[in-house]
């Protein structure tokens, strides 16, 4: 696949993400359950472009999408959208969600689409089995803390929503059901971020020959699993559940968001070529 | 003492150690640390931020060696250490006592509200109770009017595990810090370098660093283009590590490729050009001869930055000597290679006043005062070597290993346990329950009477769902 084919096909996941969001957000404002089966439609549908243009971009630049900050968020913004594809399967009813992920999958692709978009090659450095694991884990977790950060929110939504709001709330699986599907995403999340950083410290060895160095990429990503941590250690040994289980599912994102994508941008860092291009 | 266990066994405790750590290292990663930035670090002392001084005297930029983060780090790992011996204790216990029926477990059981009534005889409750624990995918032991039932018995020792291997982590990782070393060594091309301290051009050492092996780098050949699929390592030196005459070890060393041998773990950090030169003395016989180390510099207007170093005889300076080797093309670019027939331009301010300076090839001389000369005797290339000695570092891989399984099965594989009494009546066989979860699955109760009821509906009898009782999360 060419730079413009790819461009192109990208371009068309980006316009049926953005029409899935709106309709997501249409059928919840006027509570209409068809448009919203639609919205999931134009989500699962602009799936296949995305793929198809990350694939192709794979094989015409010879590395998966993890170098330069067009490739990393848009395949976040393919995680988003796979997450919600993933617990709509499991759970119909909680087709709803897409009121959230869909305009962050749309946002993220859309912004990725601002970066240049010139095939990095891979370097001396990159150029590890360690560096795939790495990056698939960190996908995987953000996935799931991504599903996790939505469960939530639809657990505070049923749990607050009153009056006609209510009624649609009640078609969502029972709360305690939500609770503990929230509690099994942040549990694999936490344990495929946790193989994340291991693979990351073992690449590190065998790359600059040492394993940590607090470089500001690695001490966030390590906050964020400290966070999740504290998250799980509360759930399980304090008891937090339900509605302050679904906060904290929220409020924990955004620090894994900053260590993934913010980090970069934002610190002088070696790891953050990834993102910034180097 | 007994306050202060209290305090370790605390889950707010440990979660606000968790926090306290998460804020401070996410605080200190503003300000530029000594070791990971000593460029940025150099120019933000100078920078006139009112910040500088009052986070330099509480040592912020030296923030990893802070008595504060150790302080918290150690406190956290002595909570979780209590945490993982409390766990250890719980999780023996329950496994020794799975099955059994203590008599305040009796009781209890006895005196519960029934979860259902089956209407039927006493074995076909034993028989939908069979079939119910199958659907649940627990083991099943039953007895005349107990029935033991559980699942994923080996997830109890998940989270001592994983909190163990969290504490030998800490551990192994602060031990492996006293006493590792790392440096930067440089190694001509063709020549040895005795791998002791005073070889290193940087050491970075713990306060009880591991001993030197005194084994010699040596650097055997050097591949100028080298390509390995479709990755481009560029100029790649092969190394050898050598103990007297014998080689112990030999390897191309490039990134993801580092040479292991022994205790040591070498790495490419960067290459140059090296000059060896010989110094003669009036009557032609050597005083002494060195590689001068010559980086690349884009700056440079030779294409690399200058070695220089003073010719002495008894004390009394000869000459001050600079070395570089003019590496650009002709096109002024900077191939970063030995250049094809290369030649080092060295200029020297003589002790009698005057400057020379002239350009020599391989074997070529060049006056100095008092009838000393300096004479070129090879250029060629060197690498500069990271050399790691570091015991810990399988060891932590190993203890990542433990960790990772450890939580796998605490999380993935969660214990759960039940028993069942089940008491004959007129009106039909009462079952009641106790459940023990680690989970604490709140719908592990309502998962257990829609087994009963599906199990019942399969061996078509019936069931009253108009006792309910609650089982108990342990």
């Amino acid at each position: 696949m060419s730079e413009y084919v790819e461009i192109v096909v990208m371009w068309a996941a980006v316009t049926l993400y953005a029409a899935s969001a709106v309709l997501f957000v249409l059928g919840l404002v006027f509570r209409r359950p068809a448009l919203i089966t639609a919205g999931l439609w134009a989500g699962s549908i602009g799936m296949l472009p995305h793929l198809a243009a990350i694939g192709g971009r794979w094989i015409r630049v010879g590395h998966g999408p993890y170098l330069g900050f067009y490739e990393v968020v848009s395949s976040y913004s393919l995680m988003t959208v796979a997450a919600l594809l993933l617990i709509t399967k499991r759970f119909p009813a909680l087709r709803i969600a897409g009121v959230v992920v869909m305009p962050i999958a749309f946002l993220l692709l859309g912004g990725s689409m601002l970066a240049p978009k010139a095939g990095l090659e891979i370097t001396a450095k990159l150029a590890s089995w360690w560096l795939t694991i790495h990056v698939a884990f960190a996908k995987l977790s953000y996935g799931a803390f991504v599903a996790a950060m939505v469960l939530g929110v639809v657990y505070l939504f049923r749990d607050r929503m009153t009056g006609r709001a209510a009624a649609l709330a009640k078609k969502f699986p029972p709360e305690a059901e939500i609770d503990d599907l929230t509690f099994r995403f942040l549990a694999v999340g936490f344990i495929f971020l946790g193989i994340m950083i291991a693979a990351g410290a073992i690449w590190a060895n065998e790359a600059w020959g040492r394993y940590w160095a607090w470089d500001p990429i690695e001490t966030w990503s390590l906050i964020s699993w400290l966070v999740y941590a504290a998250v799980l250690h509360a759930r399980l040994t304090l008891g937090w559940r339900d509605r302050r289980f679904a906060w904290a599912a929220v409020a924990a994102l955004p620090i894994v968001l900053f260590a993934l994508i913010g980090v970069p941008v934002v610190y002088n860092s070696i790891h953050g070529a990834y993102l910034t291009g180097y | 003492m007994n306050r202060l266990m209290r305090l370790a066994r605390s889950p707010r405790v440990a979660i606000a150690l968790i926090l306290g750590i998460s804020v401070y290292t996410g605080a200190v990663t503003m300000v530029p640390q000594e070791s990971l930035f000593p460029v940025e670090h150099a120019q933000w002392l100078v920078s006139g931020s009112p910040f500088v001084r009052p986070l330099v005297a509480f040592g912020f930029d030296r923030a990893y060696t802070n008595p504060v983060f150790l302080l918290l780090a150690a406190a956290l790992a002595f909570s979780t250490a209590v945490c993982s011996w409390d766990r250890t204790r719980t999780s023996l216990r329950l496994w020794q006592g799975r099955g059994t029926v203590a008599p305040a477990l009796a009781s209890r059981l006895a005196s519960r509200t029934p979860l259902t009534t089956i209407l039927g005889d006493a074995q076909a409750a034993q028989d939908v109770v069979g079939e119910a624990m199958s659907s649940l995918r627990m083991r099943r032991r039953a007895g005349a009017t107990l029935t033991y039932a559980e699942r994923g018995a080996i997830g109890l020792f998940g989270s001592p595990l994983f909190h163990w291997a969290l504490v030998a982590l800490i551990v192994v990782v602060a031990l492996g810090q006293l006493t590792r070393w790392e440096g930067l060594i440089g190694v001509t091309q063709g020549a040895a370098t005795n791998e002791v301290a005073s070889s290193f051009g940087k050491l970075n050492q713990g306060p009880w660093p591991a001993p030197h092996t005194g084994w010699q780098l040596v650097v055997t050949g050097v591949e100028e283009d080298m390509e390995r699929g479709d990755v481009h390592y560029g100029v790649v030196p092969t190394v050898a590590v050598m103990s007297g005459q014998e080689v112990l070890a030999e390897a191309a060393v490039y990134p993801n490729n580092p040479l292991r041998e022994g205790p040591l773990l070498i790495h490419l950090s960067d290459y140059g050009l090296a000059v060896r030169v010989e110094v003669l003395d009036a009557e032609g016989r050597s005083q002494g001869s060195s590689s001068r180390l010559v980086d690349f510099d884009d700056a440079a207007s030779s294409g690399t930055r200058p070695s220089g170093f003073d010719v002495n005889d008894a004390g009394s300076k000869i000459a001050s000597v600079s070395v570089e080797v003019p590496a650009r093309d002709l096109d002024g670019m900077l191939p970063r290679l030995l250049p094809p027939d290369p030649v080092a331009a060295v200029s020297a301010d003589l002790s009698d006043g005057t400057k020379v300076s002239r350009r020599l090839g391989r074997g070529e001389e060049m006056p100095l005062a008092q009838g000393w000369q300096l004479k070129v005797t090879d250029i060629s290339y060197y690498a500069r070597l990271s050399v790691v000695r570091d015991w810990s570092v399988p060891w932590i891989y190993a203890l990542l290993l433990v960790a990772t399984a450890g939580l796998v099965l605490a999380i993935l594989v969660p214990y759960r346990a039940v028993w069942l009494r089940l008491d004959e009546t007129a009106d039909g066989v009462l079952v009641r329950a106790v459940a023990v979860q680690h989970r604490k699955d709140s719908y592990f109760q309502e998962a257990l009477v829609e087994a009963l009821k599906q199990a019942a509906g399969a061996a078509g009898v019936e069931v009253s769902e108009t006792a309910h009782g609650e089982g108990e999360r342990a």
